[in-house]
């Protein structure tokens, strides 16, 4: 089996140690990501998912517990090449105004290609395929100015100009929250093409249970700063009760199995998406 | 006649309109907002749902056409805080709009402000709390709540004001289910109460419980009906939208030959629809 490209062992965090304000966002987590996998990070609110994504490419280090590998380096180490990793992982934050810097859309989205020392047409071009590749009009936006976009387009200016780095990695902290159902798509069909194409892996935070489910091929569910649940999305999305409980849902197509099944008719629960719901309904009716 | 709460007449707005690349954002959108009503505003990215929201209590003035909250034209100056207070907003990022140290001072700041005299004032403020479910987290600091409490104090803010109108631009958006539906409940509540709901969302399932849903596309009105007219419109798809999901899955058991109402739009119904169907079957 491949080296898993990040591997986070036993990591805890504390904010602010030894002051009153002294807060424990992270105890003894374990989060695994291996090459050309999308995984999802999911949680309630206040679980430590952005905090745990910190960690991946090194904007937190451990200090005392815990080990954080991400492709194959020791990020506690001193030895760590910080700005090897930071251009290899691509961290797109939950808020796009964090991220964006340049005036106009097309510098913004160059800035991380032009100091990997692209220029000229090569630069140019990379530009355009990263965003067209979030479903805008190249043409249209980039002389547009960054902070003149609205909320939506934005967090597509944010992940194009990640995806344009050509990252091994791309974390996504809540990127497509606010994203329109086809801007969404876009994204999804983005990260399977490059997962496809040259084997890039992504680590998606959501609160959607729905895009979890169609996109994501590992879960790893937090929980007040512990792991509690993860493995292949089926099997996790499958522990209904377990999710309820720390206030996540099912995905809507199964809870939507789940209760034709509680009122009688013997249909699969194990179905993650709306047209696998199609099918097992469709199974059941014509039995 | 009373005039409606919130009338939007041919209302256009550009961003920048005095700079050399004015981006136009609205163009000539037309609506009410009655009160006691509950509307859905939904649209693809840059569509102008939020600045549209916007527009509805003043934060932005039209560049071109009216809109009237209660009659009163949201241009005139002498009108302003009067219709801030009929017409209140809560954004995606609460954390964006608190100011004060603790959950009760932040409930209370936007009426003080208004000049509300202070017994009113307390009382008015013991019932928002109470309304979203804050009373016993009222010395808090808004900093320490999950996003789903910070969410229901941004909208307890807003009901000592005593408003007529709440408009939410895509609050639900960072919630997790949990806390999402709990949000969502409490707009049902405040809704079943007499206020008028503006919602703005991405999520399509939510468009569900609205009365009426307008559907933005390119700054321009391109879709206005029940939920059930907007989700079954020939051109939703085209618009960069889609069925909520038990919607989806019900239009694909009919093109299949189950014959399922075209109402089922959310789970509940679909359920119900199935297995009515399957005993009707057997």
């Amino acid at each position: 089996m491949s080296m898993p490209l990040v591997a986070i062992r036993a990591l805890s965090h504390t904010y602010l140690a030894g002051t009153p304000l002294e807060t424990r966002a992270l105890t003894q987590v374990d989060l695994t990501v291996r090459p050309a996998e999308i995984a999802a990070l999911v949680g309630p609110g206040g679980a430590g998912k952005s905090t745990l994504s910190h960690y991946v490419n090194a904007l937190h280090r451990p200090s005392r517990t815990g080990c954080v590998s991400v492709l194959g380096q020791d990020t506690a180490s001193p030895r760590c090449d910080l700005g090897r990793l930071r251009q290899d992982v691509g961290l797109v934050l939950q808020s796009p105004h964090l991220q964006l810097l340049e005036r106009f859309v097309g510098d913004d989205i160059a800035f991380g290609p032009r100091r990997q020392g692209l220029a000229g047409d090569t630069l140019r071009e990379r530009v355009r395929w990263a965003i067209e590749a979030v479903g805008l009009d190249f043409e249209r936006f980039k002389d547009r100015r960054t902070f003149s976009l609205s909320g939506g387009e934005m967090r597509r200016v944010a992940i194009a100009g990640v995806l344009a780095t050509l990252p091994q990695l791309v974390v996504l902290d809540e990127a497509t929250t606010g994203l329109d159902p086809r801007g969404r798509r876009r994204v999804h069909a983005i990260l399977r093409e490059q997962r496809a194409s040259r084997g890039m892996a992504a680590l998606i935070i959501s609160n959607s249970m729905d895009e979890v489910a169609a996109l994501a091929d590992s879960v790893t569910v937090l929980d007040q700063g512990r792991s509690v649940l993860s493995g292949p999305t089926r099997e996790v999305m499958c522990r209904a009760k377990a999710l309820r409980e720390i206030g996540l849902a099912s995905p809507s197509a199964q809870a939507i199995c789940q209760a034709l099944s509680e009122g009688g008719l013997p249909v699969s629960t194990e179905v993650l998406t709306p047209l696998e719901a199609e099918e097992a309904i469709w199974q059941a009716m014509t039995r | 006649m009373p005039h409606p709460l919130i009338a939007v007449n041919s209302l256009s707005f550009s961003y920048g309109q005095d700079g050399p690349n004015p981006i136009q954002a609205l163009n000539g959108v037309s609506l009410l907002v009655e009160r006691g009503s509950y509307t859905a505003i939904i649209g693809h990215n840059g569509s102008g749902k939020s600045t549209l929201a916007k527009c509805l209590n003043g934060l932005l003035l039209p560049s071109d056409g009216l809109v009237a909250v209660d009659g009163m034209d949201t241009c005139d100056p002498d009108h302003r805080y009067a219709v801030r207070a009929l017409v209140g907003m809560v954004f995606q990022n609460p954390d964006n709009q608190f100011v004060a140290t603790t959950v009760a001072e932040e409930a209370a700041f936007g009426a003080e402000n208004l000049g509300v005299p202070r017994p009113e004032l307390l009382s008015r403020l013991e019932q928002a709390l109470a309304d979203t479910g804050l009373s016993d987290l009222s010395e808090r600091n808004p900093s320490t709540l999950s996003a789903g409490q910070k969410a229901r104090l941004a909208i307890a803010s807003i009901l000592v004001m005593r408003p007529a109108c709440l408009v939410l631009d895509e609050s639900t958006a960072l919630l997790a289910p949990r806390a999402r539906l709990e949000l969502l409940e409490l707009v049902d509540r405040l809704h079943d109460q007499g206020l008028a709901i503006v919602l703005i969302t991405h999520q399509m399932e939510e468009v569900v419980r609205a009365e009426r849903v307008h559907v933005l596309d390119e700054g321009r009105l391109a879709i206005s009906g029940t939920p059930q007219e907007v989700l079954l419109h020939p051109a939703l798809a085209g618009l960069g939208l889609d069925l909520p999901p038990a919607a989806q899955v019900a239009a694909g058991l009919r093109q299949r030959g189950l014959n399922l109402p075209d109402d089922t739009l959310d789970s509940a119904e679909l359920v119900r629809a199935l297995l009515d169907l399957d005993e009707a079957r057997s």
